[in-house]
């Protein structure tokens, strides 16, 4: 999943997909817009057939915090 | 038509758009629509539970995202003579049950993604002994059912609106770091919705996904929506955009900055993987959601850019300027009057002036004032007149042009306003922290921050960058997204400061 997802991340922002760790932060580091974060996790949503609750998810801030939340929903 | 308030633009709307659709929003997996009739009825009902209720008249906070119970306890407020008390919900439940102190609540309507600041409310806020939940099916012990509420209440209701009796107060962030209670009337909201025909035809399709707590949404999207017969689509939350604009098909959308520039990011993708020669304006049809011809952008500045690149697209941006303290629209571009680089046409209830290269503007939107902030207020409004706080002048077509900013405020790409004295103020509180800064660092939150080395030492920490990044985490997590700060600064001097001992701000 992580992999798949520095695909997806790197559709959103001009970066090389070897600078993308599990502790990158999506607005810190990756240069993410608080709505292209957003826009991100809907695209989520559809590719992994969960339901995000958008209070949870803004506390999300590394792509590791992504991909546990995603796995957490999935369960 | 003269109509001057909130009452009379629903009236308007039964009388001239009947059966018309005037919502459309997404319930699981269905679209439901309500019909401007509905909306008429339904506001009406829920007038009349405010009267069964004892609530007629008073102080009704409304915390939620948009929603159709939402839009109809807004006007059922306003429409019998009460005070909507919009919320944001993003905020911590403190930081919203202090609001509904200040603006003296006495009933609260919420959406139950905030369940727990009405759990909170009788403990915090005593003077409110009403509290609605906009989704619940049954009233419970504690805790009534908008909808019984609209089952139960469901006939005529009439009260006589003065056009400059108060209808909503709206906080916005405040320069010194308190917020402030901006008080608007019918007149206020109604001129602004309707002074300027933008000559949008009935029926017209329109997506509403900014905060409904933002002005430029109320009036622009919702009031105004409803004076010109739009049916509107309420987008389900910000995450969902991209999937509801080809759900809803939306020929005019409001916008910030922020978005604008990210719907730009994927129409030149999409023109990357497109063959070759493909048509721009097929590319953007496919794109976003088939339809879309106007963009209105409001709440922070676009770069005018921005207004030819999507051109090529055959898709129009009017770029507009406003404040919470105006309802919020002050000048607009229009499809046939538009200057590239200002900020459009003066409102025609607007008038302007400019005093020491400040933007001052008089005219029927400009507030009554700040809720119980009698000094704030005087600051602000002269004989009349509002000082924006923005640097600027009006050309002699009546074009306003924005220079800069003379008001301590960071605007955000998406319209958010953050005080730095709010940020700084809270963190300074920190043993930690001897002194802080606040600033906008190409569109994020920068904090650069001089530790107390001396505390640092006693207290035994050996790596202050990290240890003030704990201090700064700890702080983002308490806060609205909006409000974080995304980049630390640790500084090994003392600010510069001026005569005054305030730390000098570049």
């Amino acid at each position: 999943m992580f992999n798949e997802l520095k695909e997806i991340i790197c559709a959103y922002v001009d970066i090389n997909p070897e600078e993308i760790t599990e502790d990158s932060r999506f607005i810190e580091d990756l240069g993410f817009t608080s709505y292209d974060f957003m826009s991100m996790v809907g695209e989520l949503e559809d590719k992994y057939d969960i339901e995000v609750v958008e209070r949870e998810v803004i506390q999300v801030k590394t792509v590791g915090d992504a991909v546990n939340y995603i796995q957490s929903l999935q369960e | 038509m003269e109509l001057h308030t909130l009452q009379e633009i629903i009236r308007h709307g039964v009388e001239t758009y009947g059966d018309q659709a005037a919502f459309r929003y997404k319930v699981k997996k269905s679209i439901e629509e309500k019909t401007y009739t509905q909306v008429y009825k339904d506001s009406m009902a829920f007038s009349r539970a405010l009267e069964v209720l004892g609530k007629q008249g008073k102080h009704i906070a409304l915390l939620g995202t948009t929603t159709y119970a939402w839009i109809i306890s807004y006007f059922g407020t306003t429409n019998s003579a009460g005070t909507a008390v919009p919320i944001d919900a993003q905020l911590p439940a403190e930081a919203i049950w202090e609001l509904l102190n200040r603006a003296d609540v006495e009933m609260l309507v919420y959406d139950e993604i905030r369940a727990d600041v009405a759990a909170g409310v009788r403990e915090h806020c005593p003077q409110i002994s009403c509290v609605v939940s906009m989704q619940a099916e049954q009233d419970s012990d504690v805790v009534l059912s908008f909808n019984q509420l609209l089952q139960n209440n469901q006939g005529n209701f009439f009260t006589q609106i003065q056009p400059d009796q108060l209808c909503t107060i709206l906080f916005t962030s405040g320069t010194t770091g308190k917020s402030k209670g901006v008080m608007l009337s019918h007149r206020n909201l109604a001129d602004n919705a309707i002074s300027q025909d933008m000559k949008i035809p009935a029926g017209t399709v329109s997506m509403t996904l900014l905060p409904i707590n933002h002005v430029y949404c109320l009036t622009m999207d919702i009031i105004k929506g409803l004076y010109t017969g739009i049916t509107i689509c309420i987008n389900d939350s910000i995450m969902r955009v991209q999937k509801n604009l080809t759900i809803f098909q939306p020929e005019i959308i409001l916008l910030v900055p922020m978005i604008i520039e990210s719907l730009y990011a994927k129409l030149r993708e999409a023109v990357n993987q497109a063959p070759e020669n493909t048509p721009k304006e097929m590319i953007a049809r496919a794109a976003l959601g088939g339809r879309l011809k106007t963009i209105c952008s409001g709440g922070a500045y676009l770069d005018p850019e921005y207004v030819d690149r999507f051109k090529e697209f055959g898709i129009t941006i009017l770029q507009g300027y406003g404040m919470t303290e105006c309802s919020p629209v002050i000048s607009s571009n229009l499809e046939w009057a538009n200057k590239k680089g200002s900020v459009g046409k003066l409102m025609p209830n607007c008038q302007a002036k400019v005093v020491d290269d400040e933007l001052w503007v008089k005219g029927s939107s400009v507030m009554l004032g700040y809720y119980k902030m009698p000094q704030e207020t005087a600051e602000t409004l002269e004989d009349g007149w509002l000082k924006t706080g923005d640097l600027g002048y009006v050309d002699e077509e009546n074009y306003v042009y924005i220079t800069g900013r003379k008001k301590n405020l960071i605007i955000l790409a998406n319209g958010e306003n953050v005080s730095p004295e709010e940020l700084e103020n809270h963190l300074n509180r920190d043993e930690r922290i001897k002194e802080i800064l606040v600033r906008d660092k190409n569109g994020v939150i920068e904090a650069e921050i001089f530790p107390d080395m001396e505390y640092a030492q006693k207290a035994g920490i050996s790596n202050i960058q990290e240890e003030l990044q704990k201090v700064i985490d700890e702080f983002n997590a308490a806060m609205p997204v909006y409000k974080r700060i995304h980049h630390l600064v640790v500084r090994d001097s003392e600010f510069v400061k001026t005569t005054a001992k305030k730390i000098k701000r570049f």
